[in-house]
C-alpha cells in the first residue's frame, strides 16, 4: 500500500510553487536518500498557507482520511500537526526563541530538527549588523500576536500597555518586556531595542507608523511569526520602500525578494533533508518517539544589493561576501500566498 | 598599544556601561562584587573591547575575568 504524507509548508513570501521551494525539494531529497519517491511509493499532499486556521483544516481533514506522517514547515505548524493530526507521527523543524513551543513540541513527541535563529543566537553573531549598517542605533521589532512565539504575558503586557495610552512600542530599557534576551543583545551591542505586538496588518501599518525613522540609524526587524499574518509580509516589504526604511528579516532569506536589504535564517536545505530521512525511517516503522530532535547551526544568508543601494548602503566587499547570496537585480516578487486569519 | 592607554580605554568603557568615575576606579577589585558587574553588562564591556581593540574573547577567557587588570592583561596579551 503507497504511503501518505502531508506537508504544511508556509514562511512562503513569493509566488514561486510550493514544489519549488527549497524547503519542499530538500525534504524530497531527504526521502529519495532512503528510496521514498512521490507520485512512485509515497503520495504527498502539500498545504501551501500561511494560515494557521487553513493549516488545521486541512489537517484534520487529512488524518481523518488516513495519513502515515505529517512534515511541518516551522514551529507552529508542528503544533498544529500534534495538535489536529489526530495522534499521526510529525516530523519538522523550525526555531524555539526563548524556548517557545519546544515544550509542545517535546510532549507532542514530535520528531525533527531545532534550528538556532543564527543571527540572535548570540552577541557576536547579532553584532553582524552594526556591519551592514554602520550608523546604527535602533532595531525595532513587530510580533504577531496569534503565534506560540506571542506569550500570553507578552500579550497581556502590550495590551495593558495600549489601555494605559502609552506608546505601542516597548522599550528594551523598560523593566517588562516580551523578549528579554533581545533587548540584551541590542544593549550588549549599544543599540535601542524596541517591540510591538500588533493584531493584524492594519494594526501593523499603524504601529509602524509610530516609528520617527532617521535614515541609517534604524532597522526593521521582523521574525516569521509576521508570515502567519494576512498581508503583514506585504506590508512590512512595502513600508520598508515607501519610507526608505531598511528591513532585516530573521529566518526567512526569501524575505529579500519582497523588500529586505537583507536576512539571515538557519539552513531550510540541510532541515529539509533531514526531516525527509526522518519521515522515510517513520514509514519504514521506526518508532517516531525513537527519533527525538537533532540540533542545527547552519545558516543561510541573503543581501539584496539592488535595496542596500536604494537605502544609501555601500557595504564593504568583506561584508558582502559573508552572504550566500546576493542579489544584484530587483526582484520584488510579492505574491499573497494561500489563506488568511 | 601602550599599557597606559589600554588601562585608560577600559577604565573608560567600564565607567560608561556602570556609570562610575573612571578616575576612582580599582583595576584590582572584584567586577561583580565590588561594583555590581551583571552578566549583560560584562558582555557590553567584553564586546566594546573586542571591537576596540580588534580582538576576539571566547567565552572560557570571558569566565576568566573578575577585575579590570584581568581584561588589560587579556587585551596586552592579545594585541602583541
Amino acid at each position: 500500500m503507497v504511503k501518505r504524507i502531508l506537508i504544511l509548508n508556509s514562511y512562503t513570501l513569493t509566488s514561486k510553487r510550493a514544489e519549488d521551494q527549497v524547503r519542499i525539494r530538500s525534504f524530497f531529497e531527504g526521502l529519495d536518500l532512503a528510496g521514498y519517491k512521490p507520485d512512485h511509493n509515497v503520495d504527498i499532499q502539500i498545504v501551501d498557507s500561511n494560515s494557521i486556521a487553513e493549516l488545521e483544516t486541512e489537517t484534520r481533514n487529512a488524518a481523518h482520511a488516513g495519513l502515515d506522517v505529517i512534515h511541518a514547515v516551522g514551529t507552529p505548524n508542528a503544533i498544529v500537526a500534534a495538535e489536529c493530526g489526530n495522534g499521526v507521527p510529525v516530523v519538522y523543524y523550525g526555531a524555539h526563541p526563548e524556548g517557545a513551543g519546544e515544550a509542545k513540541c517535546r510532549d507532542a513527541g514530535v520528531s525533527g530538527m531545532v534550528l538556532t535563529l543564527p543571527f540572535t543566537q548570540n552577541y557576536k553573531h547579532f553584532r553582524f549588523i552594526r556591519k551592514v549598517f554602520p550608523k546604527l542605533k535602533r532595531v525595532w521589532v513587530p510580533f504577531y500576536e496569534s503565534t506560540v512565539f506571542c506569550r500570553q504575558e507578552m500579550k497581556q503586557l502590550h495590551r495593558d500597555r495600549r489601555s494605559a495610552g502609552k506608546s505601542p512600542w516597548i522599550a528594551g530599557s523598560e523593566p517588562s518586556i516580551g523578549y528579554r534576551s533581545l533587548a540584551n543583545l541590542c544593549y550588549i551591542i549599544g543599540i535601542d531595542y524596541s517591540e510591538f505586538v500588533y493584531r493584524d496588518s492594519e494594526d501593523l501599518l499603524w504601529g509602524l507608523d509610530q516609528i520617527d525613522n532617521v535614515a541609517g540609524e534604524d532597522v526593521l526587524m521582523p521574525y516569521n511569526d509576521s508570515v502567519y499574518c494576512k498581508d503583514a509580509p506585504v506590508t512590512l516589504g512595502n513600508f520598508s520602500i515607501d519610507r526608505n526604511f531598511p528591513l532585516f528579516w530573521n529566518n526567512n532569506t526569501e524575505a529579500t525578494q519582497i523588500g529586505a536589504v537583507a536576512a539571515i535564517s538557519g539552513c531550510f536545505r540541510e532541515a529539509g533533508i533531514e526531516t525527509g530521512k526522518m519521515a522515510a525511517a517513520i514509514l519504514n516503522g521506526t518508532n517516531p518517539r525513537s527519533i527525538g530532535l537533532l540540533r542545527s547551526s547552519k545558516t543561510y544568508s541573503s543581501l539584496n544589493m539592488v535595496r542596500a543601494h536604494a537605502l544609501g548602503l555601500e557595504p564593504a566587499a568583506d561584508i558582502v561576501d559573508q552572504f550566500d547570496e546576493v542579489i544584484t537585480t530587483e526582484m520584488f516578487n510579492v505574491a499573497s500566498p494561500g489563506g488568511s486569519m | 598599544m601602550e599599557t597606559a592607554n589600554v588601562e585608560e580605554i577600559v577604565s573608560q568603557r567600564f565607567a560608561e556601561i556602570m556609570n562610575l568615575n573612571p578616575d576612582e576606579l580599582n583595576l584590582d577589585a572584584d567586577l561583580f562584587a565590588e561594583y555590581g558587574l551583571t552578566s549583560v553588562n560584562a558582555l557590553k564591556l567584553i564586546s566594546q573591547v573586542e571591537v576596540e581593540f580588534d580582538i576576539d574573547i571566547d567565552e572560557d577567557e570571558a569566565r576568566n575575568i573578575h577585575k579590570l587588570n584581568d581584561v588589560i592583561e587579556l587585551i596586552k596579551n592579545k594585541s602583541t
